[in-house]
């Protein structure tokens, strides 16, 4: 075991990522019941709001996907922004709400769901074990409370509990995919090492990811994960978005981490790889192999493009994990560890 | 400052100086044909806003816009709408609202092409000269741009949208959107100010963040700050970009923040001031002075649900300096550099 092994393998991100396949079994076997009964809720509202914060909030929008595929009018909002401009959703006793709030006592959460209770709109929670959310409905529960800042399970648990909540309301083609999913992050939990050479390189390397559809998320979720984890410059964004403007300050010798699954958008993204290639830049493909790529890719068991994001996150988790440890910051305390970082965070306030 | 590359002469900083008076153009004459596009979407139970790239932005502002009118509206990327049509459904009780400055652009194109075959009202927004087949009303902006970074064009579309919003339930704005053009000549005037900060930033990764209706603003600084001079810059909602993304920021970068007075002033000043403490200098634009030691850039008072298009102005000169004081060309979206070129003729954008 090298040290940069053994940092990773101390950190409680890194067990929290490993943990992930327990985590998803237990969690489906514990909350179906919860499940169904979220559902009731959810099926009569004219729209779904799905509303969370950082992570959570990408699993808000990973959410809404889900439960589009369901046929349900669902729609992300960043619960700050719900909670501060109120009259500009009129969330309403017609409409249901789905809030993700790992602790369920973080501040903009905790009053927004306060503010949706109190205008009797029917609130399904997301949340740990433990967490609480004071008038929901009812609570989905994803994981033990996390130890490290760099949610891993618990949002990847949150994502999923969403999907089987989908699946409830009418998205009957996730069903059976969504049943293998455990044992599918297990395979990819078992291929890591992988991961590392790219980790690696990427260590002097700025990192843009990018991903289309649904895998949207799962690049912006990359870019909060590495940010948190190794204090690393990355950006993350739609693969369109960034092709239009954005990609322009892409160097060679940048790394491009591009989620390609098979899909609506598929070739759309290879097309966009290609063009970072052709700039100098350097490709690391999750997902599906790109032809004409030169760089590695991190392949990924083909399930349905709405679902992709449960396996798609576990590689971006595990390389900010390794990065954190080849870079030797710790992913696990969101700098408050370094006490200008804690006091300047803690002035603001979660 | 590099002397192979155009900076005053370039098309970015002409057009930059043009928009007082193409918004004085579009608020004087452009009225009546807001007025019937107003009346083809007015009925709808939901309005989508739909765009690429900066015309994303404008759909996002626009969204904004919209919503303070009362209305259910919604952005989503041309690219999203046009691929996945069962996650963005649309019916006979719902409008489309298509931004596309040259109307040319693949997936605009498609996006527009299924608006017209499955919305009840479809109009779109372009430059005088932009082909929208299929849309009911198409807004006019401006002429159309020769630089790629897109700046007047994108301001004319959020006044497009803000006429939209006047007539569709936001009258109250219609007052201080009269104001505009006074107000972007004033920011204009004081181009020289921003230069400094930009010089000071040039050689930083940069942190832009804004909140509520001015996220979209921070989200515009990245793209012309990165097409225009080539600047490592990132962009996000003020308080997403605290819960994680603001982990790495330390001495060696750079903040800039909108500071606008609303709901989420307080909070936007708290996090940018937490940039300011963990050493990284900081310049702020918007009506609200966060007086938190660095420099700020002062626009005129005005109502939240307007300022994008007086904040996005000095955001533009900010990277116009950038490009100038880096040496960058900011038209030509790098294809100057044959690698570029080549890269980019890979696809059709």
């Amino acid at each position: 075991m090298t040290d940069t092994d053994a940092r990773q393998e101390s950190q409680i991100t890194y067990q929290t990522i490993h943990r992930q396949p327990a985590d998803l079994r237990a969690m489906s076997a514990r909350e179906t019941g919860n499940i169904t009964a979220a559902a009731a809720f959810l099926k009569p509202a004219r729209r779904v709001f799905t509303l969370g914060i950082g992570s959570s909030h990408h699993a808000s929008q990973m959410g809404a996907w889900f439960l589009r595929e369901a046929g349900i009018d669902a729609i992300a909002v960043h619960a700050f922004d719900a909670l501060h401009y109120p009259d500009l959703y009129q969330i309403g006793k017609d409409d249901a709400a789905v809030i993700y709030g790992h602790t369920g006592s973080t501040g903009f959460t905790r009053k927004l769901l306060d503010a949706l209770v109190a205008a009797d709109v029917p609130v399904v929670a997301i949340g740990s074990l433990q967490a609480e959310h004071p008038g929901a409905r009812v609570i989905l529960r994803t994981t033990e409370p996390e130890g490290a800042a760099t949610y891993t399970s618990s949002h990847l648990c949150a994502m999923a509990v969403t999907a089987a909540l989908a699946v409830e309301l009418g998205a009957d083609n996730l069903r059976e995919p969504l049943t293998a999913i455990p044992n599918q992050v297990e395979t990819v939990l078992g291929k890591q090492a992988e991961i590392w050479p790219v980790a690696e390189r990427a260590v002097d390397q700025r990192i843009y990811a990018y991903g289309a559809g649904p895998n949207e998320i799962t690049a912006t979720e990359m870019m909060i994960k590495t940010r948190e984890a190794a204090f690393h410059k990355i950006d993350g964004m739609a693969a369109e978005q960034f092709l239009h403007g954005p990609t322009v300050a892409f160097n060679a010798g940048d790394l491009a981490v591009v989620i390609r699954v098979a899909g609506a958008a598929s070739e759309r993204v290879a097309a966009i790889a290609r063009v970072n290639q052709a700039m100098g830049g350097e490709i690391w493909t999750i997902g599906a192999p790109i032809e004409g790529i030169e760089g590695l890719c991190f392949a990924l068991p083909e399930v349905p493009e709405a679902i992709s994001g449960l396996l798609a996150v576990v590689p971006v988790q595990l390389f900010a994990s390794r990065l954190a440890a080849l870079k030797g910051t710790n992913p696990d305390r969101f700098r408050m560890d370094d006490s200008r970082y804690e006091a300047a965070f803690r002035r603001v306030g979660f | 400052m590099g002397d192979a590359f155009p900076t005053t002469d370039s098309v970015m900083y002409q057009t930059i100086h043009r928009q007082p008076a193409d918004a004085s153009t579009l608020l004087e004459h452009g009225w009546a044909d807001a007025e019937a596009a107003a009346t083809i979407i007015a009925g709808a139970n939901r309005i989508w806003l739909t765009g690429i790239g900066t015309s994303y932005h404008a759909a996002l502002v626009g969204g904004w816009l919209l919503r303070f009118a009362g209305k259910d509206a919604r952005a989503v990327t041309s690219f999203d709408f046009a691929t996945y049509p069962n996650q963005y459904p649309v019916g006979s009780g719902d409008a489309v609202i298509l931004l596309a400055h040259t109307g040319v652009k693949s997936h605009s194109a498609r996006a527009l092409e299924r608006a017209a075959a499955q919305a009840g009202a479809v109009i779109s927004i372009g430059s005088e000269s932009a082909e929208h087949p299929g849309s009911q009303a198409i807004l006019r902006t401006c002429i159309r741009e020769t630089s790629a970074a897109y700046t007047s064009s994108h301001l004319c579309a959020q006044i497009r949208l803000a006429q939209l919003a006047v007539l569709l339930g936001a009258g109250n704005l219609r007052d201080e959107l009269m104001t505009l053009p006074d107000h972007l000549a004033t920011i204009i005037a004081r181009f020289a100010e921003i230069e400094g900060p930009a010089r000071e930033a040039s050689s930083r990764h940069i942190y832009a963040i804004g909140a509520g209706p001015n996220e979209p603003v921070a989200l515009e600084f990245v793209i012309k700050a990165r097409e225009a001079a080539m600047q490592q810059a990132d962009g996000l909602g003020a308080e997403q970009y605290f819960h994680g993304p603001i982990v790495p920021v330390d001495e060696n970068d750079y903040g800039i923040a909108v500071t606008q007075f609303g709901p989420a002033l307080e909070r936007t000043k708290a996090i940018i001031g937490a940039v300011r403490e963990l050493g990284a200098p900081i310049w702020t634009t918007g009506d609200a002075d966060p007086e938190l030691g660095g420099t700020h850039f002062a626009t005129p008072p005005i109502t939240e649900a307007l300022s994008p298009l007086l904040n996005v102005v000095p955001i533009q000169i900010f990277a116009y300096h950038l490009a100038a004081i880096r040496g960058t060309h900011p038209d030509r979206f790098r294809r100057e550099d044959p690698v570029y070129a080549n890269a980019f003729g890979l696809l059709t954008l």
